[in-house]
C-alpha cells in the first residue's frame, strides 16, 4: 500500500512538474478599464471593524460596473495561510490585489510574488516591508497613537499615572499605534505610565485586564488604548468596581461613544476607519487602469472631543456599531446587533 | 500485507479502517475540486497545493503524531514555531554575515531543546502533557516576547530559496518534506523505535513489563518531535521570509487535526505517518477549494470544524467497535 501511495505521489509530482514547465506565465500586464477581476486577501474576520472593512469594501466594489468578480479569502491571521491565500487568488487571475497583513513581515515572498507578476498590489491596515508593492492606502498607524497620547495628555492637564491598553501584540499596526503614543508620553515627565498590556482586541480580556490594573494600582488617572474596543470595556470595570471614571482615547466605536456621554466622562474618539478598505479599492483601481499613483497614501479621518463625540453618538445604536462608517447602502451593512 | 489485494482495496470494511479512509476522502475531494473548479486543475494551483503549501504543516504534523503516537500531545507546537522562525528572522537581522546553514543548525538545537524541556516535564515529571507542553507553549510565549515585539522580516534570499528554489519545475521543498517522511517512515516502520513506540502508546504499563524503556521511548518522542518543529520552522522562515510572535499561531490545533482526520489516535499507539499526511493535504485541499469556489469565510471555519467533529467521532466509532 505504501509504496503504491509513493508511487502515486511521485507521478502526482511529475504531472505537476511538467504541466508547470508548459505552463509558465509573463509579467507583462495590460492596463485594464473594463471586466476587472479583484482580490482582497483579509487578515482575519473576528470582529466586527473587519465586518465593516468589508462592507464598505463591498459598497465600493457595487459603485464600479468596470468591476466584473471578486474574490475575498480569510487567512484567519495566519501568515502562511495567508501567502497560500495570496497564491490561490493569483491563481484565479486576479488584475488587482488588495491584502490586508496578518503580520506583514511574514507574508514579503508571497506579496513580491504577486507584484512580480505586474498586477497592482495595495497594502492596506498593516505594512509590508518591502518595496514591491504598488502602494500602501489607509492611515499612518504611528500619527494615530500619537494623538491619542497628546488628547490624553491635554485631557490629564499634563499630569498623571495611565495605564496603556494595546491590540494583538507583535501586529504592525498595533505596535506603531503604541510606538508614536510613547514618544509622545517620553516628552511629558508628569505622566506616568504604569503598565502596558495587550488584550487582542477582546472585550472579555480588556475587562480581565483591567480588574487586574485595578487591583495593582490605587492610583489611574488616564487610559491610552488604541481602539474603542479596549476603553469600552476598561471604563466599564472601573465603573463595576466604583472607581472614579478616567479619562480615555480610543477609536469610533459606539459603544464606547455611548458610554462616554451616558456617563458623562471626557474622551476623545479618532476612527481608525473601515473606510481604508474602499480608499485601498479605488486607489488600486487607478493603477488597473494605467495610473501612476504615489507608493504611500495616507487619510486622515475626522476627530471627535468630547462635545463633538456627543453630537456623533448614536444611542440607539449597537454598540459595535462603526459610527461614520456607515454611509453606505443598508444592504451592505453587517448585522450587528 | 494480506490488505494489500484488489478485493481488499474495493472492499468498503478496508475502505473505512483508519489510515485508509484518509485517502478514500482525499480523492473524494480531489474529484470534487476538480469538477467544480477549472481553476483546480491548472499547474500552478496544483503546485501550490501539492507540492509548496503543505510543507510547513506536514512537517510539524509528523511531529504531532509521534508525540501522540507515544500517547502523549504536544500543545507547544505553534509558539515553537513563533520561537525558531522570530530567532532565525533576528540572526539575521543582528548577525548579517551569519549563514544559512548555522541558523539551520541553531533552530534544529533550540528544537531540540524544547523537546527535552517537554519531555522533562511530561515524562520525568508526570505533569499531564495537554499542561506541560501548554506552560511550555507559555513560556516560549514569554521568551519571545521579551526579544521582540513586533513581526521582523528580512529573511535574504540565500535561506529564501529553500521556499522559492525549483529544480525542473519542481519546488526543492518538496524533496526536503520527502527526506524527511521517507526517513521518519523508516524509522517507524522498520526500526526498533517504531516498534517500542507503537507499543508504548498503546499501554505503557504492558510495553514496561515487555522489557521497553517507556520512559527513554517517551522523552525520544518529544525529543524527535522537537527536532521535526525545528525542521518545519526552517521552511515557514524560508517561505515567510521572517518571523514574529504570532507567525505560528494555530500550528497546535491544525496539526492534531491533521493528525486526527489521517487516523493518529488521541489515545496514542495507533495511527501512520501517512495517514496524518493525507489529512494534511485533506486540509490544504479544502482550503483550496474553498478559496477557488468563492466560498464565505464564516461558512468555511464551519465546514473546516464538521470535518474535525466528523473525523473524531469516525474513529471514536470505529475504536468502540
Amino acid at each position: 500500500m505504501k509504496k503504491r501511495v509513493l508511487s502515486l505521489i511521485i507521478l502526482m509530482v511529475l504531472s505537476v512538474s511538467v504541466a508547470f514547465a508548459a505552463g509558465q506565465q509573463g509579467a507583462e500586464v495590460q492596463p485594464k478599464t473594463e471586466d476587472i477581476v479583484v482580490g482582497f486577501s483579509c487578515a482575519g474576520m473576528g470582529n466586527s471593524w473587519r465586518m465593516f472593512l468589508k462592507a464598505n469594501f463591498d459598497a465600493t466594489v457595487a459603485e464600479h460596473p468596470e468591476i466584473s468578480k471578486v474574490y475575498f479569502t480569510n487567512a484567519d491571521e495566519k501568515p502562511e495561510k495567508q501567502a497560500a491565500d495570496i497564491s490561490d487568488l493569483l491563481t484565479k487571475g486576479v488584475d488587482l490585489l488588495i491584502i490586508q497583513p496578518s503580520i506583514g513581515a511574514a507574508i514579503v515572498p508571497a506579496v513580491e510574488e504577486a507584484y512580480a507578476t505586474g498586477i497592482p498590489v495595495i497594502i492596506l491596515d498593516g505594512t509590508v516591508p518591502t518595496d514591491n508593492i504598488t502602494a500602501y492606502v489607509g492611515q499612518d498607524m504611528k500619527k494615530l497613537g500619537a494623538h491619542y497620547a497628546e488628547a490624553l495628555v491635554d485631557m490629564m492637564g499634563e499630569t498623571g499615572k495611565i495605564v496603556m491598553m494595546s491590540g494583538i501584540a507583535g501586529q504592525m499596526s498595533v505596535e506603531l499605534r503604541l510606538e508614536g503614543a510613547q514618544e509622545v508620553f517620553a516628552k511629558y515627565p508628569g505622566i506616568e505610565i504604569l503598565d502596558t498590556q495587550y488584550t487582542g482586541w477582546s472585550i472579555p480580556k480588556g475587562k480581565e485586564i483591567m480588574q487586574s490594573f485595578l487591583q495593582a494600582y490605587p492610583q489611574i488617572d488616564g487610559i491610552w488604548a488604541d481602539s474603542g474596543l479596549m476603553s469600552f470595556p476598561a471604563l466599564e470595570t472601573m465603573k463595576e468596581a466604583g472607581r472614579p471614571l478616567v479619562p480615555s482615547t480610543g477609536d469610533h466605536l459606539n459603544g464606547y461613544a455611548k458610554f462616554l456621554v451616558a456617563n458623562n466622562v471626557p474622551g476623545y474618539i479618532e476612527p481608525y476607519s473601515t473606510l481604508q478598505a474602499a480608499w485601498a479599492l479605488e486607489e488600486g483601481l487607478k493603477a488597473v487602469k494605467g495610473e501612476t499613483i504615489p507608493k504611500t497614501i495616507y487619510k486622515d479621518p475626522e476627530t471627535y472631543d468630547f462635545e463633538r463625540i456627543k453630537e456623533f453618538v448614536d444611542m440607539g445604536k449597537s454598540d459595535w456599531w462603526w459610527l461614520g462608517d456607515d454611509q453606505i447602502p443598508a444592504e451592505f451593512l453587517p448585522k450587528i446587533d | 500485507m494480506k490488505n494489500l489485494s484488489v478485493k481488499n482495496i474495493i472492499n468498503p470494511k478496508e475502505l473505512v479502517k483508519p489510515g485508509k479512509f484518509v485517502w478514500l476522502i482525499l480523492i473524494v475531494m480531489l474529484i470534487a475540486s476538480s469538477v467544480s473548479s477549472p481553476i483546480f486543475l491548472t499547474s500552478r494551483n496544483l503546485r501550490n497545493v501539492f507540492l509548496i503549501q503543505p510543507i510547513g504543516l506536514a512537517i510539524a504534523t509528523m511531529a504531532q503524531s509521534v508525540v501522540m503516537i507515544s500517547g502523549n500531545i504536544d500543545m507547544s507546537i505553534a509558539s515553537a514555531v513563533s520561537l525558531m522562525t522570530t530567532m532565525a528572522a533576528g540572526l539575521f537581522r543582528d548577525i548579517p554575515d551569519i549563514s544559512p546553514f548555522t541558523v539551520s543548525l541553531l533552530l534544529l538545537l533550540t528544537g531540540i531543546a524544547i523537546g527535552a524541556l517537554n519531555g522533562f516535564m511530561a515524562v520525568i515529571l508526570r505533569i499531564p502533557a495537554f499542561m506541560a507542553t501548554l506552560a511550555t507553549s507559555s513560556l516560549l510565549q514569554g521568551v519571545i516576547f521579551f526579544y521582540t515585539k513586533r513581526p521582523i522580516g528580512g529573511i535574504p534570499k540565500s535561506f529564501r530559496f529553500l521556499a522559492s528554489y525549483k529544480v525542473a519545475g519542481i519546488p526543492i521543498c518538496f524533496f526536503y518534506f520527502l527526506i524527511i517522511f521517507l526517513v521518519m517512515a523508516a524509522l517507524l516502520n522498520r526500526h526498533r523505535f517504531g516498534n517500542h513506540l507503537y507499543a508504548t502508546g498503546s499501554d505503557d504499563y504492558i510495553a514496561g513489563i515487555s522489557g521497553i524503556p517507556v520512559v527513554r521511548v517517551k522523552m525520544q518522542a518529544y525529543l524527535l518531535g522537537g527536532a521535526l518543529v525545528a525542521l518545519a520552522s526552517i521552511f515557514l522562515s524560508s517561505r515567510m521570509g521572517g518571523g514574529g510572535p504570532t507567525t505560528g499561531d494555530g500550528y497546535e490545533l491544525d496539526t492534531i487535526t491533521a493528525a486526527v482526520i489521517g487516523g493518529i489516535s488521541l489515545a496514542g499507539g495507533e495511527g501512520k505517518l501517512m495517514g496524518a499526511i493525507g489529512g494534511v493535504f485533506i486540509l490544504m485541499i479544502f482550503s483550496n477549494f474553498m478559496n477557488l469556489m468563492d466560498i464565505n469565510p464564516y461558512i468555511q471555519m464551519f465546514l473546516k470544524g464538521m470535518i474535525l467533529i466528523l473525523a473524531v467521532a469516525f474513529y471514536a466509532k470505529k475504536d468502540s467497535e
